[in-house]
């Protein structure tokens, strides 16, 4: 009796005939997977494709204009709630809602400005994160009012608003 | 915004809240009778907050007592109303500063809670807890 051991096989199966004592079974499957596993069962043999763990597939997540302000206003909301009655930039700054919205990148640069002007808060780290522009004068630093003019006056000279 | 439902201790010790919600100040700023800007010793890169220049400023509670002191602030013991001193006590959750409270003249504590409101409060104990950890140190300076 040719036993059937489990294996892994690259590329094409073929045909393969397997024989259990008295009884012959033949595969008649050709199928071209990337690897596949066969699983002796009793008596049967089945071939179940299998991703392999070298495919595993990456895909980036393309936002749609709608997406991207869909999920930026929750990430504030989230934000906001989490770090309302913190006082440490620090945390601020490095909270997982803010970070993402860091990671949305340059399409969320107008919601932040619009964000400034309707309901100012500190985005200031976040803009210079995604832009790598500062127009803040160090003297203002901290100053509400002044940053967030800084960086109004650089969005509209940039054209993001 | 219900301070109490972060703070449990503030309904035991009483509390009130004395400003509306403000992003342009910290409780740090708030100590230090500033209302203009937001203090906090700045992360790596341009500076978005405030911090004196000159002094130590990393998170750390002697960074906090370092900028305190040049304001003419100097380390006490206990949290009682002196006549003639203003006091201010910095919490802290193991070595990291966390919020900064200042006595009134009549003796309860005044604090901002981050960016939202600003509370007077009767005792230090009413912010102690898992948001603020433990008063850390008290330090007072001659009114002006």
């Amino acid at each position: 009796m040719q036993a059937v051991k489990q294996t892994f096989l690259e590329g094409t199966i073929r045909k393969k005939r397997v024989d259990w004592g008295q009884k012959t079974r033949s595969l008649v499957r050709e199928e071209s997977f990337g690897l596949a596993k066969r699983k002796h069962f009793d008596k049967w043999t089945e071939i179940r494709p299998v991703v392999p763990r070298q495919q595993v597939l990456f895909c980036r997540l393309e936002y749609s204009e709608l997406d991207i302000e869909e999920t930026f206003r929750r990430l504030v909301e989230e934000w906001r709630t989490a770090t309302l009655l913190s006082s440490s930039m620090t945390e601020m700054c490095m909270h997982p809602a803010y970070v993402r919205i860091i990671g949305l990148g340059r399409p969320v640069v107008p919601l932040l400005l619009r964000e400034l002007l309707t309901n100012p808060d500190h985005w200031f780290w976040a803009l210079f994160a995604i832009t790598g522009a500062n127009p803040v004068n160090p003297s203002d630093a901290g100053d509400l009012a002044r940053m967030t003019e800084a960086w109004i006056r650089w969005g509209k000279t940039h054209g993001y608003i | 915004m219900c301070p109490h439902r972060s703070f449990p201790n503030l309904i035991l010790e009483g509390y009130s809240i004395t400003s509306p919600r403000d992003a342009r100040y910290n409780c740090i700023a708030w100590a230090a009778q500033c209302t203009t800007r937001f203090w906090w010793p700045g992360p790596p890169g341009p500076p978005y907050s405030y911090w004196p220049s000159g002094l130590r400023d990393d998170e750390s509670i002697e960074s906090f007592v370092s900028a305190f002191e040049a304001l003419g602030y100097e380390a006490c013991t206990d949290d009682s109303y002196e006549v003639g001193y203003e006091k201010v006590a910095l919490y802290a959750k193991g070595p990291k500063p966390t919020h900064m409270v200042r006595q009134l003249p009549t003796g309860s504590w005044t604090s901002k809670l981050g960016r939202s409101v600003d509370v007077e409060h009767s005792t230090l104990r009413g912010l102690e807890g898992t948001a603020y950890g433990h008063v850390a140190v008290i330090l007072k300076r001659r009114s002006p």
